[in-house]
């Protein structure tokens, strides 16, 4: 569960982040309201994603056999 | 002003007589030729590894990784996203690219974490073949949630089929200048018949091995037509300063006043954007073509290296797919682009403007915008048409299981003890009898294909992803809530769409006044808004079935599982599936 919940905020922090380092945050120049502006907020979240996807994907694996290989070695050690 | 500088390219002329020429339908014939005989080879190859029921339906659960994540990727996307995604950017603004972003993160990346492994071993434990046959196992009431659940999804796979062979024929009737809709008429056929003679022999072995091909065709086709076409505007700079001429010239209206809304999030009519982000997101985790696609998966290893493959080429696709619209209403044509396009698809259309004039846009992009060779554009046009096949295969695949596995041979004939060899034979002849309905049906086509496919999407999800989730990660879910509950959100996505969809309401009930619409809001009643922001006002039409029923069917779920106290499966049954489902054993 702990890993789900770090997954879903990663991805939110992600979007966020993304949103605003690409430096295009904007606002409505009518209104003056603030929106995003589309292109590069896709672009930056989407990169985002792909590299928590890649972090997820390196410490699953790892989860299962890093820690079955550090056991071994341990036990071989002894 | 958006940013990306203003550079403009010297306009291009729309040429109303420009069309594809003999030689460029022959390069497209041949290509497509070409793609029928892989797949009948394919469907042959499978032919052999096809022994049983279990072969035909989840491929004897043998598919690695790279077929695991290209498969989920080209399910996800067909000719009805190619064709719907483009005209919603161009039509109300950008806003639409964002969706990319939550097909990916929660339509790709948490279906796969979430519910990827627990799916495939849930499945695995109880034998189940199908979505409706795992809902019943898992809640165990053969009786009556799985019959019902096997009608639901043979009833809105269906629609959704429609929707499909729809937006292929759209694509396809460019490639016959000049004979109007026979064309639209032959694609449907010609399809529907290829589909279902290649999923008659083959099974879920010959879908799922086409899928390497196809998705890779897709991907090559959609990355070169909006590299292009970018090339083609110069830069995105270019694309902006044509987008603003074009907003500026009309005849469209609704920018004109800020024309830098079109660029931005949220604007005036994000609510729909929402609502069909939303849907296109977590409607692939409770529809069936999506989850079998786990059930087909052979370990663990394979859903996760399967993910990260997935996760690029939708990345990839779903960003294009939007993008393409961008694209194409940032080319520099004289009269602006939006005036070409209209003109385009009023000639397509036998001289008056069809009312979803802005599904024209791949068609348009392919051959009037001038941005690729039109021979490399008949190439193109095969492998889109590839992508809707891909999807329709499934989809008939499920729809034909669901018939005859979940309601006749466990369903209303379980006490006959059907064989499974007979199971198949009816599988077959349910598959030729939905591809029949599902083309006879897209000869007198919707006015919006991607509402349609929208529909369809939500109300399978109403029934099915409340329960299916639940099911994986909550013991306390009962049998009488599934149905219940299913049922209730159900009737509520229905007369949802019925009431308030702004393309339906005039018609009344849809499917009895089925007939094409030639203007998109003829006589619509005046909806007054229910939800105002500082950004936006939303009216119940804006509002999607699919957010709606949601939010009936899960306090619903919830509620009578916890009333339901009888109806809850043993302990020592669910205390099993759940230790199977977590168990950190590699297979």
């Amino acid at each position: 569960m702990n890993l789900l919940i770090g997954i879903t905020i990663g991805m939110m922090i992600g979007f966020v982040i993304g949103m605003f380092l690409s430096g295009h945050a904007a606002s409505d120049p009518i209104s003056g309201l603030p929106r995003i502006e589309v292109f590069s907020t896709t672009m930056t979240g989407c990169i985002i994603t792909i590299v928590i996807v890649l972090l997820y994907l390196y410490l699953a694996e790892w989860s299962t056999h890093g820690k079955v290989r550090e056991e071994k070695a341990k036990t071989e050690e002894v | 002003m958006v940013k990306f500088g203003k550079k403009k390219q010297k306009q291009r002329r729309y040429d109303e007589n420009m069309a594809f020429t003999a030689a460029d339908t022959i390069v497209f014939w041949i290509t497509f030729a070409a793609y029928l005989a892989m797949l009948a080879l394919i469907g042959v190859y499978s032919k052999k590894k096809t022994k049983s029921i279990q072969d035909f339906m989840v491929a004897n659960r043998s598919i690695g990784a790279v077929l695991t994540g290209l498969s989920y990727g080209a399910t996800y996307f067909s000719a009805v996203l190619f064709i719907g995604c483009p005209g919603l950017t161009w039509m109300t603004g950008s806003q639409w690219m964002l969706v990319t972003l939550m097909n990916l993160s929660f339509g790709t990346f948490a279906a796969f974490v979430l519910l990827g492994n627990r799916t495939r071993r849930l499945s695995m434990h109880l034998g189940a073949l199908t979505m409706p046959e795992m809902l019943a196992k898992r809640y165990q009431d053969d009786k009556l949630l799985r019959p019902t659940a096997g009608i639901v999804l043979a009833v809105f796979q269906t629609i959704y089929l429609v929707s499909i062979f729809t937006g292929l024929s759209l694509l396809l009737q460019i490639m016959f200048p000049g004979t109007g809709k026979g064309a639209y008429y032959i694609a449907c056929i010609l399809c529907g018949v290829i589909t279902a003679i290649y999923l008659i022999i083959g099974g879920s072995h010959s879908a799922i091995l086409s899928d390497l091909i196809e998705s890779m065709m897709m991907l090559f086709a959609m990355l070169t037509i909006v590299l292009a076409g970018v090339a083609a505007a110069g830069g995105l700079g270019g694309l902006n300063a044509n987008i603003y001429t074009d907003i500026a010239l009309g005849p469209d209206t609704i920018f004109q006043s800020n024309p830098d809304a079109w660029f931005l999030f949220p604007n005036a009519v994000s609510m729909s954007m929402i609502g069909m982000g939303l849907v296109t997101t977590f409607g692939t985790w409770g529809s069936p073509q999506m989850s079998t696609r786990f059930f087909a998966a052979k370990n663990r290893r394979s859903i996760r290296y399967g993910m990260i493959i997935a996760c690029l080429w939708v990345f990839a696709v779903s960003f294009c797919s939007w993008f393409a619209g961008y694209v194409g209403r940032g080319q520099a044509i004289v009269g602006g682009s939006t005036l070409s396009l209209r003109t385009f698809a009023t000639t397509l259309n036998g001289g008056t403007l069809p009312a979803n004039w802005y599904e024209y846009t791949m068609p348009w992009l392919l051959s009037e915008a001038n941005i690729i060779p039109l021979w490399m554009a008949a190439l193109f046009l095969a492998g889109t048409t590839a992508a809707s096949l891909t999807t329709g295969e499934k989809l008939i695949l499920v729809a034909g299981s669901a018939i005859a596995r979940d309601f006749y041979q466990q369903g209303i004939a379980a006490k006959k003890n059907i064989s499974d060899e007979k199971t198949l034979k009816i599988t077959r002849i349910s598959i030729l009898a939905i591809v029949g309905i599902a083309v006879l049906m897209a000869i007198f086509p919707p006015a919006m294909v991607l509402d349609l496919c929208m529909f369809s999407w939500a109300s399978l999800n109403a029934f099915t992803l409340v329960p299916l989730i639940a099911g994986l990660y909550w013991k306390g879910g009962t049998k009488r809530a599934a149905l219940i509950s299913g049922l209730i959100a159900l009737g509520v996505a229905i007369t949802w769409f019925m009431m308030f969809n702004p393309k339906w309401t005039t018609y009344g009930l849809p499917f009895i006044a089925y007939k094409p619409s030639t203007v998109i809001y003829p006589g619509q009643p005046v909806q007054i808004p229910i939800l105002i922001t500082p950004w936006f006002s939303a009216k119940p039409g804006d509002i999607h079935e699919f957010i709606v029923s949601q939010l009936v069917a899960i306090p619903a779920f919830f509620i009578i599982s916890k009333i339901d106290k009888k109806g809850k499966p043993d302990r020592a049954f669910l205390d099993g599936i759940f230790k199977f489902m977590t168990a950190n054993v590699e297979e």
